[in-house]
């Protein structure tokens, strides 16, 4: 089998699993509305503010809910013995890590869709002026955080109180994907003042492949006994 | 190196290190003109500083070496280096707002080195923490070899990243450049604590890895006694 | 009169040196209990002279 079939039945694994049970997507989508619903209750902002405010609001809420995701992702398989099934098969570790992440990335991405659906609503903004731009910064964010958490969901599922394990490791590694992702998006929506896109979002793209790459190459001592 | 460099050794260099150390900084470096004695903090907060960042390099490293060679004594290393790297970076972050407060006015301020200190204390904190949260210890030297190698990644990125990051942070204070127009009796003093500094790390390195020396043996001794029993 | 930002700072630099010297004493000394049992453990078990490791 070519390691792009094993990926991709890993994937749709994944996929159908989520189809019949709906409890990740629905656990992330629910856990990020609350906290764009929180932010927008409490802060009840000016417009100006609100430019200023939305796109932390935003991330913040995604990297909650992405950890909220990860969690899931390799406890789930650890409770059948289904992980030992999967290192057992004679395929390369790394197709495993790109299945899951993938998985995690569509995930995340709907989350994402739903956030954003109702920030629009509630805090009064449009994201269609910078369309494009706020698509290229969303997926490279969400693809550096998205490898992150995959890899330490699979480390973390290996430790006692793994959600507390995963969060410690995850937020100061991908504190600058987040950021970043952060002020590039701030300057999206207001119209890129300094003009200049294209370097914020090169910055997140860089950062994001390196995480990537690395835990890529990382993955298969992750999986070995 | 026991051999050769003693640990009884060492400590007595550390000693005499520390005492030529304190001597600099009290009575031969001169007295700032504008910020006073609080000033001599900076040289303790530096000296800190540096075995905080190479702790981080050294887990790089040795974590590459275990996944390579799978020796167990990297893995060791890796994780003294970590808590001792810990102890020095705590102590970045406790001398900081308290040089902060009286230079500055204010105990915390984002600027680029101190948000540096405080991501690399968190990485260690991580580090640690799954040291002591793993369950099967088995597989621990893996998948923390593994956190090392990303965190030192990570490390790196901030040090590009915090130049991106809103460009108005403040330049560092003291070591702007080779013209900072430091006096070369404060620049003999910083050198030498730095230079003491390290010496009393790799000292608590050292002091740390006979204590993994021990547990393990005491493990590999537990191991043959529990075969002779099941033999019996 | 030293200023107290000063006199805090190297007081708090010497207090976690000491901590944490004080903290590796403690686990050595409960690494030597064990050690000390087992010894003990193997000296009424095991009547033939064991080749293990001595000298701690």
């Amino acid at each position: 089998m070519s390691s792009l079939r094993i990926i991709w039945n890993i994937l749709i694994k994944d996929l159908r699993v989520e189809w019949r049970n709906r409890e990740t997507l629905a656990s992330m989508c629910v856990f990020g509305l609350l906290i764009v619903f929180l932010f927008n209750f409490a802060f009840e902002t000016a417009r100006e503010e609100t430019l200023r405010l939305l796109p932390s609001v935003l991330w913040v809420a995604i990297a909650f809910a992405g950890v909220l995701g990860f969690n899931r992702s390799f406890a789930s398989e650890r409770e059948n013995a289904c992980l030992e099934g999967m290192t057992l098969a004679p395929v390369d570790p790394s197709t495993i890590f790109v299945g899951k992440m993938l998985a995690n990335l569509i995930f995340l991405g709907i989350a994402e869709v739903v956030m954003v659906f109702a920030a629009t609503l509630w805090f009064n903004v449009s994201f269609l002026p910078a369309l494009g731009q706020l698509l290229l910064i969303a997926f490279f964010g969400t693809l550096g955080y998205a490898a992150l958490g995959t890899i330490f969901g699979a480390i973390a599922a290996n430790t006692r109180m793994r959600e507390v394990m995963l969060t410690v490791l995850q937020f100061p590694i991908a504190f600058w994907i987040l950021m970043l992702s952060i002020d590039s998006t701030g300057n999206a929506l207001r119209g890129n003042p300094q003009g200049n896109w294209i370097g914020g979002i090169a910055r997140v793209a860089g950062i994001s492949v390196v995480f990537t790459v690395a835990s890529y190459l990382l993955f298969e001592y992750v999986l070995e006994e | 190196m026991n051999k050769k460099f003693p640990i009884s050794l060492h400590f007595v260099l550390t000693f005499i290190g520390l005492a030529v150390m304190l001597y600099m900084i009290f009575l031969y470096a001169p007295e700032e003109m504008t910020m006073g004695e609080v000033q001599r903090i900076f040289y303790v907060h530096v000296a800190c500083a540096w075995p905080a960042l190479m702790g981080f390099i050294i887990i790089f490293f040795s974590s590459i070496v275990y996944l390579w060679k799978r020796t167990q004594y990297a893995d060791e290393l890796a994780h003294t280096t970590a808590e001792v790297g810990f102890i020095f970076c705590t102590c970045v972050l406790v001398t900081g707002p308290l040089w902060a407060k009286p230079a500055w006015g204010v105990w915390w301020a984002w600027d680029a080195r101190l948000t540096l200190t405080f991501l690399l204390w968190l990485l260690y904190i991580a580090y640690l923490m799954l040291r002591s949260y793993l369950v099967n210890p088995g597989r621990a030297a893996n998948l923390c070899a593994v956190v090392g190698i990303i965190g030192f990644v990570d490390v790196l990125i901030d040090y590009m990243a915090i130049r991106w990051w809103r460009t108005q942070h403040p330049q560092p204070v003291v070591l702007g450049g080779p013209d900072s127009g430091l006096d070369p009796r404060m620049l003999a003093t910083l050198l030498v604590s730095v230079c003491v500094f390290t010496i009393l790390f790799f000292l608590l390195v050292r002091i740390r890895l006979r204590l993994a020396g021990i547990r393990r043996e005491l493990s590999e001794i537990r191991h043959v006694l529990a075969f002779k029993h099941s033999e019996d | 009169m030293v200023n107290k930002y000063l006199f805090l700072a190297y007081a708090f630099v010497w207090l976690i040196f000491i901590l944490y010297t004080w903290n590796i004493s403690r686990r050595q000394a409960s690494l030597k209990k064990e050690l000390d049992e087992l010894k003990h453990r193997v000296g009424e078990s095991v009547s033939a002279p064991t080749q293990g490791k001595s000298g701690y």
